[in-house]
């Protein structure tokens, strides 16, 4: 069964290839999609499936209505030959009806769930199981987050280009009243330390990196709100956040490929020093992404 | 389970209906400044009395004080925020008008 689908899901991508009219490629991505979802809920992963499922509706939805606004759909639609239509109708309904009958007998696998919870202490150590996950058994993951984090940040810092190089005006009209400025006074101080404290107690308390570092960031926003300070330097900031996340890929790599070999993997020490450093790490990268990111929105000078 | 816990569910249940009214005010009312008032309210008091429910269920421990330092920084922050966006819609809309 899951092999005869792989083989018709390789089969309809063929058609996306080679297909000329732009409309007809959107509903044979929407078919694939559809029979890639179906697999995914055959191997039992019925999140995911739901997941593609959901996408594919979107973005087939999504490519039709711009299709209508750049072709002007409507006339088209009057020239349509109905009787063409008969035999991808009778396709989709028979696909359906696959769903609904396959739908109530798959089961999730959660095997891989029970053996993260029961090995993650010896394995990557610390008492959090997410951490245990995004430190440990899905690394990757946790370096294409970052990575994706920081294309959004030079993304956004190089489309919101501005050349004037004053401090804008716009953005001193809205003045805090005074028992606003008083209250973020107090709870400036408290803000550094409770990312610090996020990050130090990532590996055994809720929290981590990417929580601890909105935190720090939130101390230069509440610092700029308050007192009207804006001196980092947004350029050395950009090339920090990059070094930020070459050391991130270094150290996850050098883990990757040499610690999960050796016995040194299972010390607790090794373990605690691990955890921490990636969390100071990855904390470090995400409070200089959305500083950056405040800065180049109040401040525009780069 | 004793009266207290009994209590405590009760006043859980509360607070989900507070929210839940909440989140039918903001789609009801039209205004910004009325759905800022429903949206500052569900911050307030509905996050309030299912804290204060969660704390009767559990009775005196380490787990009901750190639920009281939450209620504290969230009776302390939550009306602030509430007021910093409010008083620059307030000003946003002044300067469109003049």
């Amino acid at each position: 069964m899951a092999y005869i689908l792989v083989a018709f899901w390789i089969l309809c991508a063929l058609p996306i290839l080679f297909e000329q009219r732009i409309r007809r490629m959107a509903i044979y991505l929407g078919i694939f999609s559809l029979i890639t979802s179906i697999i995914f809920l055959v191997f039992g992963a019925p999140d995911v499936a739901l997941a593609e499922a959901a996408i594919s509706i979107f973005s087939t939805i999504f490519f039709i209505t711009c299709f209508e606004k750049h072709y002007n759909f409507a006339e088209g639609l009057k020239k349509i030959n109905w009787k063409k239509l008969i035999i991808p109708a009778m396709f989709s309904i028979g696909l359906i009806v696959m769903v609904l009958r396959i739908a109530p007998h798959a089961e999730a696998s959660t095997y891989v769930m029970e053996q993260y919870l029961s090995y993650f202490q010896q394995d990557v150590g610390g008492d959090n199981p997410v951490t245990a996950i995004y430190l440990g058994y899905r690394l990757y993951d946790t370096v294409f987050e970052a990575l994706m984090l920081m294309v959004s940040v030079v993304a956004i810092s190089h489309l919101s280009w501005h050349k004037e190089a004053e401090v804008s005006e716009e953005s001193r009209h809205i003045q805090l009243s005074r028992h606003a400025r008083n209250v973020i006074r107090i709870v400036c101080p408290l803000l550094p330390l409770f990312g610090i404290y996020l990050i130090a107690n990532g590996h055994q308390s809720p929290g981590g990196g990417f929580q601890g570092g909105v935190a720090l960031a939130a101390f230069f926003v509440c610092r700029y709100m308050t007192y009207g300070i804006h001196d980092l330097p947004i350029k050395r900031l950009l090339i920090g956040e990059k070094l930020v996340l070459a050391s991130i890929i270094i150290l996850s790599i050098f883990v990757v490929f040499i610690g999960f070999h050796s016995q040194l993997q299972y010390v607790p020490m090794v373990q605690t020093i691990y955890l921490i450093t990636m969390n100071a790490l990855i904390g470090i990268k995400v409070a200089l992404g959305f500083v950056m990111l405040f800065y180049r929105f109040i401040v525009e000078r780069m | 389970m004793s009266i207290i816990q009994i209590v405590g569910h009760i006043v859980v249940v509360f607070g989900l209906v507070f929210i839940a009214f909440g989140i039918v005010g903001i789609y009801r009312f039209g205004e910004f400044f009325q759905r800022l008032l429903v949206a500052a309210k569900i911050d307030t008091v509905g996050t309030f009395t299912v804290i204060i429910g969660m704390i009767m269920i559990h009775g005196l421990s380490l787990f009901s004080a750190r639920l009281l330092l939450i209620i504290g920084i969230i009776m302390f922050l939550g009306p602030l925020s509430a007021h910093i966006v409010g008083r620059s819609a307030y000003s946003v809309e002044k300067e469109d008008d003049e």
